[in-house]
């Protein structure tokens, strides 16, 4: 018999085939969302863009909000408001980070892009995706816990020059609502973290400069990606 | 239209710097190269700061074809743009601005129209009354301005003057703390307001300043004065220098929530704060995934029926998200986005039977 940790729990209507489902479903809307962006865009409009996007898709449910971050606001941690009013320039950052609920189950995706060819942003949209697969190779190596998981990235940060946000540091996912089950980050956890279950955030922060490059996805093995 | 559609960066020096209140700092900038920033009236600026950082302040004057913009800042302890960037700026110094944003403009209204500021939300509606006084407006405006103190009164003698001048304009100012026997209205701007107005099926209504205040007069002239959504002009930004301001919009009320075995539970509330916050703060059982932003409905209640009238609309966002869910009912509403006011006293609301 396997003991499952009570943090990791499932609800009733777990289903790990719609689960992966969801995420090809919320990783195709990341992608779809940001190429709808453009320079000159404002903030306001591009999450109101994004959130017709998902609701056309069936996932007007989210169990977090909205976020396409432009320029300043990309170093702003989970859940702050926005500076009002951020257009995105020719030469700028966005992050997109979607927390939609597709019928009964979660999905949770973000990613970077650069506009422009700001070598900065471009080695930190790069880096987020770098750090978020070493640390994942890190899970597969070894029964790292997920406070070890931090730890590592933050180092993997700090050896590329950025910041590690430890505000966005991983939850859980499961059928809605995981908060029900745990609501507290991966980053606090003090056990070797199941496949599936879990999702993995890298929010980096340029040291001098004022952006921040994100990307997340599902604590998975290598072939699902 | 004199803006454009999309914001543009523009670059402004400083010309005038001048303290008008204690908590109030009159900014003059003047477009670099001669290049302007046209906007119209009601509109805001984000200001640049050089660490990355913006900072969003409204038009205080009409448009002028020379281009200077004002500003009112507000002065607060750790305000981002007035401690760290605002205090250095002198007579020359160069500011880089976004802009301009935001849709509360005036719109050719031939009834009465309602104004509301607290602090230095008089800014954008300052501006709007100034271009109405040039272009030969009749129709009648009344404009309510909440400050603390006879202190912080720092454009009344501008409006005054213009109230002399313009038959059709009245300015009331509405103090928290008026001297004592002073002839003073005390009290919450949007209360003053609606007892002068019992009913506002023929007016428009502007409402500029702290977040709950705007929400608050939202509620009560849409629910309770007869007033047509449609005619409730604010923005949706929140301008951080109004933030200490929050305390004048608050009125004690109560909430009657039925939980899911039936009992009913009578709640003590303050006008401003929204129903989720009073129903968590009660320990009712009621889930927030999504932290009261609209997003996963799991704060959704039944309203009373012959209650439900007398709250706002949802908005699109919500009415999508609610329509989405389980179980549609025409009386449901999401708590998070049922911001209590006086016209909401004594609401009732059903609580989930099941929580997820």
């Amino acid at each position: 018999m396997t003991l499952i940790h009570p943090l990791e729990n499932v609800g009733t209507a777990f289903d790990r085939d719609k689960m992966l489902e969801v995420r090809t479903l919320v990783r195709q809307a990341v992608d779809d969302i940001a190429a709808n962006v453009r320079p000159g865009m404002v903030e306001e409009d591009a999450v109101a863009m994004a959130r017709t996007l998902l609701a056309e898709r069936g996932m007007v449910r989210n169990w977090h909000d909205v976020y396409v971050r432009f320029g300043t606001n990309t170093t702003k941690t989970f859940g702050a408001p926005s500076d009002a009013g951020v257009v995105l320039g020719e030469t700028d950052v966005f992050f997109v980070d979607i927390g939609p609920v597709w019928k009964k189950w979660e999905g949770d995706a973000g990613d970077t892009f650069v506009v422009g060819d700001d070598p900065d942003m471009r080695r930190g949209a790069e880096d987020a995706r770098t750090i978020f697969h070493l640390t994942r190779q890190e899970w597969l190596r070894r029964p790292a816990s997920g406070r070890e998981l931090y730890e590592f990235a933050a180092r993997q940060a700090a050896e590329r020059g950025w910041k590690l946000n430890l505000d966005l540091s991983g939850h859980r996912l499961a059928d809605f609502p995981h908060a029900a089950i745990h609501d507290g980050p991966l980053a606090e956890v003090d056990f070797h973290p199941s496949s599936l279950l879990w999702v993995l955030e890298i929010h980096l922060l340029h040291p001098q400069r004022p952006f921040g490059t994100f990307f997340e996805d599902m604590l998975l093995e290598d072939s699902f990606f | 239209m004199r803006s454009s559609a999309v914001a543009e960066r523009f670059a402004f020096r400083v010309v005038e710097k001048q303290k008008v209140s204690p908590s109030v700092v009159r900014l003059a900038l003047a477009p670099e190269e001669g290049r302007a920033m046209p906007y119209d009236e009601g509109q805001f600026l984000s200001i640049q700061l050089p660490d990355g950082q913006a900072r969003c302040y409204s038009m205080a004057r009409a448009w002028d074809a020379d281009g200077t913009v004002e500003l009112h800042v507000r002065i607060h302890p750790g305000g981002l743009f007035s401690d760290r960037t605002l205090t250095k700026l002198d007579h020359g110094a160069a500011v880089a601005a976004l802009g301009p944003f935001g849709g509360c403009v005036w719109v050719p209204w031939d009834g009465p129209t309602l104004m509301l500021a607290v602090g230095t939300g008089i800014a954008p509606l300052n501006a709007i009354v100034e271009r109405l006084a040039r272009s030969g407006h009749a129709a009648p405006v009344h404009l309510y301005w909440g400050v603390r103190t006879t202190d912080d009164l720092y454009l009344a003698d501008h409006l005054r003057d213009l109230a002399e001048q313009l038959p059709w304009f009245h300015f009331v100012p509405v103090l928290e703390q008026p001297p004592a026997g002073s002839a003073y209205r005390q009290g919450f701007v949007q209360d003053q307001a609606a007892r002068d107005f019992p009913s506002l099926a023929d007016a428009q209504v502007y409402a500029c300043g702290v977040p709950v205040m705007v929400e608050a007069a939202r509620h009560l002239f849409v629910g309770s004065h007869g007033l047509p959504a449609d005619r409730f002009h604010a923005d949706p930004f929140s301008p951080p220098q109004e933030e200490e301001a929050a305390t004048t919009a608050v009125a004690p009320l109560t909430v009657t929530a039925i939980d899911g075995d039936g009992n009913a539970h009578t709640l003590a509330a303050s006008s401003g704060t929204s129903l989720l916050a009073v129903l968590r703060a009660a320990h009712m059982p009621l889930l927030s995934v999504c932290g009261g932003k609209k997003s996963c409905g799991t704060c959704r209640v039944a309203i009373a029926p012959e209650h439900f009238p007398r709250l706002p609309k949802a908005d699109a966002d919500e009415a999508r998200l609610l329509a989405a869910l389980d179980d549609p009912a025409d009386n449901h509403r999401l708590a998070c986005q049922v911001l209590l006011s006086p016209a909401l006293d004594g609401l009732r609301v059903v609580l989930p039977r099941e929580i997820p």
